[in-house]
């Protein structure tokens, strides 16, 4: 255990040799104490409206101006991060386990398997993923279910593909074989062996899948086809805002501010980790 | 009874080709025909260059690979066929130290954890309690200390990380362990240390050991009997004195031809000395494989591959020039 404590220790002190990966992680950080404590920190409730004030722009008492239903938009942002980063690692979780478990086995297996699912993936690949998410939205409905089924299906094919490469690496280190000559069994030795040798890729791209996903969360939302009103998210916020834009852009910008930041934080971080993770990649 | 009986084993390799339906185009015949036998605390010797077949003869007694025909025969027994479910039994019987320590300890799992492995899989012990304390011993056994039982492999040097894989071996207490090239990857003092801990293990587990290695001064040292392997066919095979002494095969003579000899004033045996490269597996010459760099080839080289001659009983080799 305290083993396990030091090489995260080792890890962040080589994270915090690149700056960016720092602020990434701050972001992020914040984003995730904004979403925990929205009712505490939010100073109004975001579906709260005070018409006579509507496309109020800041002020004291509301930082970030009023929308046009009169709501504040300071705490609609704080209360948006909450639905789109749950959305956003819900999804990316689903997709990398899936795909992960996907890739491993075809990379472990090999042979028919491997084409049979890489070939279903490439299927996948064909397809712009956010034209993806639109399709199953519009087919399935805008339910946040099915938002995140969208989301997550459109990102499997990136983690199997990481998977498999980095299992096919593993795949023929000798302490495989030697677990092999003890005899245990093929399963056990790729789930017990391979996949825990093969987590850092993987790891690096869930950070990175987190601002697609995000991304693909608040796009889905700004066509109408993601979280629907009055809940409030920053993608169908910036949708709303949008009519309205040139009397007052503050219900737009804000949202589209954090949109950034967010995306901006888990890109960051993500190319950092894979900068800390492997230390070989920084010397080339 | 024998320990290990190898009979006439062969592993070919497919070569595939092809984009959407795969081709066998040919085949590397990575071990062909190949026999010789084993004995409990008797070290059988496999020589060879890089490339001639001996690590897949290993790996393919111990069934890391499924032979492509021929007999594995441990005590009275053909492994050669069994699938890897009845396979379970043999494999305490049966185990590998591989060359390189770096890659051969899988690196997220404690030394603790690595070796709890083997006992607890195949119940020679019960509980983590007991796995400890045999553990404990088995780090004794190889020179290491208990304390060791909590650190990852990073944590120790090449040489005890050596060490460790041997503890993995020999924790299921093997009749049968093949070393490939258990001491290529390290520095020579460390070298001999392992080497002195492989044989006062063999003593205490009276184990037969298949010794791979290129090394010829420590196949010398390690090995009662000794076989030469040139492209996926043992050329030579004789008791150790013998085959260092008295080398019959062009390729061993020139194999010893090659090796440093440690002593200034002596001068090396250039006249045996050969040229040229080590034909490909897959397309290997006509007749005997050896003949195009072969000093003494014959008409009848060209055309057959040699049969083994026996010159006693212990002594055989696979050239015309023995007829």
């Amino acid at each position: 255990m305290k083993s396990r404590l030091d090489s995260v220790r080792k890890i962040y002190g080589r994270l915090k040799k690149n700056r960016l990966a720092v602020v990434g992680l701050w972001i992020i950080i914040i984003l995730v104490i904004t979403a925990v404590f929205a009712p505490l920190i939010a100073p109004y409730d975001p579906n709260e409206q005070d018409l006579l004030s509507s496309l109020e722009g800041p002020s004291l008492a509301h930082p970030m101006g009023v929308d046009f239903f009169g709501r504040d938009v300071f705490s609609r942002v704080i209360w948006g991060a909450r639905v789109s980063l749950t959305i956003s690692l819900v999804a990316v979780a689903i997709s990398a386990v899936v795909g992960t478990i996907l890739g491993s086995l075809a990379g472990f297996y090999g042979s028919v398997l491997d084409e049979v699912i890489m070939r279903i993936m490439d299927v996948f690949l064909a397809i712009p993923s956010i034209l993806l998410a639109i399709a199953i939205v519009a087919v399935l409905g805008p339910r946040t279910s099915n938002l995140i089924l969208a989301v997550s299906v459109s990102t499997i094919p990136e983690f199997s593909r990481i998977a498999r490469s980095a299992v096919l690496v593993e795949k023929n280190k000798e302490y495989i074989e030697a677990a092999r000559a003890i005899g245990e069994s093929r399963l056990s030795i790729l789930f017990r062996y391979a996949l825990p040798n093969s987590m850092v890729p993987i790891i690096v791209q869930a950070s990175l899948r987190m601002a697609t996903a995000i991304l693909s969360v608040s796009g889905l939302g700004f066509l109408g086809l993601g979280v629907q009103p009055p809940t409030p998210e920053w993608g169908t916020d910036l949708s709303l805002a949008r009519t309205y834009l040139e009397i007052a852009p503050h219900a737009g910008i804000f949202p589209g501010i954090a949109i950034f930041l967010s995306v901006i934080g888990f890109n960051f971080l993500g190319d950092g980790l894979n900068e800390a993770l492997n230390p070989k990649l920084k010397d080339r | 009874m024998k320990l290990l009986r190898v009979e006439n084993l062969k592993k070919y390799f497919p070569v595939r080709q092809g984009f959407f339906v795969q081709k066998i185009v040919a085949y590397i015949k990575a071990v062909d025909d190949v026999s010789f036998e084993v004995e409990r605390g008797k070290t059988f010797g496999l020589v060879g260059e890089s490339g001639c077949g001996k690590t897949t003869v290993g790996k393919t007694i111990i069934r890391l690979f499924d032979p492509t025909s021929g007999k594995i025969v441990l005590e009275g027994k053909d492994i050669a066929n069994l699938k890897p479910s009845e396979l379970k039994p043999y494999r305490t019987k049966l185990q590998i130290v591989f060359q390189d320590p770096m890659s051969s300890l899988n690196p997220r799992m404690t030394v603790g954890q690595m070796l709890s492995e083997p006992l607890l899989f195949h119940g020679i012990v019960k509980t983590r309690e007991e796995a400890n304390k045999v553990i404990a011993e088995l780090l004794k056994e190889v020179g290491l200390k208990p304390h060791h039982i909590d650190r990852y492999p990073h944590q120790f040097s090449g040489g005890q990380r050596q060490r460790l894989a041997i503890a993995r071996a020999i924790s299921v207490r093997p009749h049968l362990i093949v070393l490939d090239e258990p001491t290529s990857a390290l520095d020579v003092s460390v070298q001999a240390q392992i080497i002195n801990l492989l044989q006062r293990l063999q003593e205490e587990l009276n184990a037969g050991y298949i010794f791979i290695s290129h090394d010829l001064p420590l196949v010398r040292y390690m090995s009662d009997e000794v076989a030469v392997m040139y492209l996926g066919k043992i050329v030579e095979k004789a008791p150790r004195d013998e085959l260092f002494d008295h080398p019959l095969h062009p390729y061993t003579k020139a194999l010893l031809a090659a090796a440093p000899v440690p002593d200034p004033k002596k001068k090396r045996d250039r006249k045996n000395l050969i040229g040229g490269q080590v034909p490909s597996p897959i397309n290997r010459p006509s007749g005997c494989f050896f003949h195009p760099r072969c000093k003494f080839r014959m008409p009848i080289c060209e055309r057959e591959y040699p049969p083994t001659f026996a010159l006693d009983s212990s002594h055989e080799v696979a050239c015309y020039l023995y007829r």
